[in-house]
């Protein structure tokens, strides 16, 4: 692609974000102050009380937000709009740490089951594989290794506690 | 001479010897691995400090902190990856050495380049920390509500050149920091009925999550960077004649890192980039520069070094970080309950003491201890990436259930990593963010005070001339980025339409 188009393209994609960061923002800042109008008063409360702060932060992020979504819009009037291709490129990011996040998240969920050592040895392995390491004895020994390494300096060295399990 | 007393005694009946010596080498080996910056490297030790005394946990961070940015300019040298923005100017002549097979008098020169460095930071540190402190001593609770209002507004206008997106982050990071019980009234803010919220959110679990985690997510499927030269490489120490060499290039570092630490949002890599071209223009010779010159390396890694505490000033004297390494040491300090400002000297001592000599062991310590970590260093680097993440998510997880016991804060800061990747996504940067969480309750209870005093009146604002300052000082800094801002959106459009 012509250096021209990459730029525009590549400004079209950025403008695009700007968009959709200022809307989510727009959402946020919604919610928020939809969320301030339950915070309970109090008699013990002051000049400004407990939903002072949080309301004026609504509205300076519902206005800053609405900022970055004309200056996104205004922008893309002026960038190519032939910018689809790339953006399918983009997305297959989010959905890769979309899969790391999990397997993330899945400690927190395994951890109470079989224990601080067999998760993390899990955590490692699966972090590994999925990162593009191919399962092998090799993964399985670095990955117990690893989760008695951090089982001694953690819970023996540093005397920290950690996750037990609730059926071994 | 008290307190020189002082901080001999600290350094024998505490264990900061030993504490600064294990986070030099785990900075030097953190930094040693591209995409752990020296911010990340502290946030993943900081859940560990959680159990420790304040003075301990104070110099892990700091000397974290110290080791990293030598650390990082290992790769920069041996496989022209720099292990932190602060170590992207060494790339230029660093690695130019090492292909000239000269890669060890390059990591010599960094390593010496460094304990200079990092000698002179400690002693602007030292020096102008205190007197500046004794000025917050004129603070009211308005000059607070204002010195956070304004911290905020330069840091969302210097970071990432959107003053948009900053403001935007440092807003949301205070939002985050309302969350919990209000310490005024005792009602209960954003909870949804969840106990574990009640306590509000840590700033810790943001700082882990948005440094640390989002950077494992943003690195998640990149190739590896393949391994360094297949030989072994000792550091030499430059001779006494490149020593003088490369002296004036080392005065402009250390000026260049001392102004631009003291500066909120300046960082190690504007001080690194700066200094460079600085020392080429000033330097005889000047046509080595690119082509493995002493003066190239010289230049940047001693004022990197010399921000990693000058960094400190502005976050010790008034609580306003210099960079997101030193966010990260505030967040440090919060933990223990310790506000930054007069009242730190006067009532922890100690802390300051006990940091201004941990540094300094650490500081005369690097040489020998860079030398011989080199190898393990190496090793590091070379390691598959894939096995790197799972041993840095091992860490993670391990450290943050130290804090509260809680699998809970453990989910929490994914989600709060995803969010940060989210956020890279879309270039809204984190620094503002984490101030705003560290920083927002310092506002709003500032706020809220001067408010009791004044009977509801916000005129109590103008009756304090250093509130004033800070708030005029604000919208300048707001006004004068969003003037910059508009005109690079407008020159933009400009070279677009002529293409």
């Amino acid at each position: 692609m012509p250096d021209r188009l990459q730029h525009r393209s590549g400004k079209f994609i950025a403008m695009n974000k700007d968009v959709l960061g200022g809307t989510i923002l727009l959402a946020l800042a919604g919610a928020y102050y939809w969320a301030t109008l339950r915070i309970p008063d109090s008699s013990l409360s002051d000049e400004v009380g407990a939903q002072g702060l949080p309301r004026i932060l609504a509205l300076v992020l519902a206005g800053v937000a609405a900022l970055i979504v004309l200056r996104g819009v205004m922008a893309r009037k002026q960038a190519v709009s032939a910018a689809a291709d790339l953006d399918d490129e983009k997305d297959a990011l989010p959905r890769r740490a979309l899969g790391l996040l999990a397997i993330a998240f899945g400690y927190v969920v395994v951890a109470p089951l079989v224990g601080y050592a067999v998760a993390l040895a899990l955590l490692i392995a699966a972090v590994a594989v999925y990162e593009g390491v191919a399962l092998s004895w090799r993964v399985a020994a670095v990955a117990a290794g690893g989760a008695i390494v951090f089982w001694v300096l953690f819970v023996q060295l540093l005397g920290v506690e950690q996750p037990q399990s609730w059926l071994l | 001479m008290d307190d020189l007393a002082r901080a001999l005694t600290l350094l024998v009946t505490t264990p900061v010897v030993p504490a600064a010596l294990a986070c030099l080498v785990w900075g030097m080996v953190g930094g040693a691995i591209p995409g752990i910056s020296s911010s990340i490297a502290m946030a993943l030790i900081l859940p560990l400090t959680f159990t420790m005394d304040p003075v301990s946990a104070v110099v892990i961070l700091a000397t974290t902190y110290i080791g990293s940015e030598y650390g990082a300019s290992i790769p920069a040298i041996l496989i022209r990856t720099p292990g932190s923005g602060s170590a992207a100017a060494t790339v230029v002549d660093g690695y130019e050495m090492k292909r000239q097979g000269r890669a060890g008098e390059a990591l010599g020169i960094s390593l010496w380049s460094g304990v200079i460095g990092s000698l002179f930071g400690l002693a602007m540190l030292i020096l102008m920390t205190e007197p500046l402190s004794r000025l917050a001593l004129l603070f009211r609770p308005t000059s607070y509500c204002a010195l956070g209002v304004l911290g905020l507004s330069i840091i969302a206008s210097l970071s990432d050149r959107s003053l948009l997106k900053g403001l935007a982050a440092a807003v949301v990071g205070m939002m985050v920091a309302t969350v919990g019980t209000d310490p005024i009234s005792g009602v209960s803010r954003f909870t949804f009925g969840l106990p574990e919220l009640l306590a509000g959110i840590k700033p810790i679990l943001v700082i882990v999550g948005l440094f640390a985690v989002s950077e494992l997510l943003r690195q998640s499927g990149m190739p590896d960077l393949g391994s360094a030269a297949a030989a072994v490489v000792r550091v030499r120490l430059p001779s006494f004649v490149t020593m003088r060499k490369i002296g004036k290039a080392q005065a402009i570092g250390c000026v260049t890192g001392t102004v631009e630490g003291l500066m909120p949002g300046g960082g190690g890599s504007i001080a690194a980039f700066f200094s460079y071209n600085e020392a080429k223009r000033w330097s005889r010779y000047r046509e080595e520069f690119g082509k493995g010159s002493a003066e190239g390396i010289a230049a940047p890694e001693t004022a990197n070094n010399t921000v990693a505490s000058t960094a400190l000033i502005p976050l010790l004297s008034f609580g306003i970080p210099g960079s997101n390494s030193a966010a990260v040491l505030l967040g440090g300090l919060l933990i223990h309950g310790l506000l930054p400002g007069p009242r730190l000297f006067e009532q922890n001592g100690d802390v300051i003491l006990g940091l201004y000599a941990g540094s300094l062991v650490a500081t005369l310590a690097q040489i020998a201890i860079g030398i011989i970590i080199l190898p393990l260093c190496m090793w590091l680097v070379n390691r598959p990436r894939p096995y790197l993440a799972g041993f840095i998510f091992a860490f993670i997880v391990s450290g943050i259930f130290t804090i509260n016991s809680s699998l809970w804060d453990i989910g929490f800061i994914f989600a709060v990593g995803f969010i940060g990747y989210l956020m890279r996504l879309t270039g809204f940067p984190f620094l503002p963010a984490v101030l705003g969480v560290v920083l927002g309750p310092l506002v709003e209870s500032n706020y809220r005070r001067s408010l009791l005093l004044s009977g509801g009146d916000h005129g109590i604002f103008l009756e304090d001339p250093i509130a004033v300052g800070f708030l005029i000082a604000a919208v300048i800094f707001v006004v004068w980025s969003l003037v910059r801002e508009f005109r690079d959106t407008q020159m933009e459009a400009r070279k677009d339409a002529v293409t």
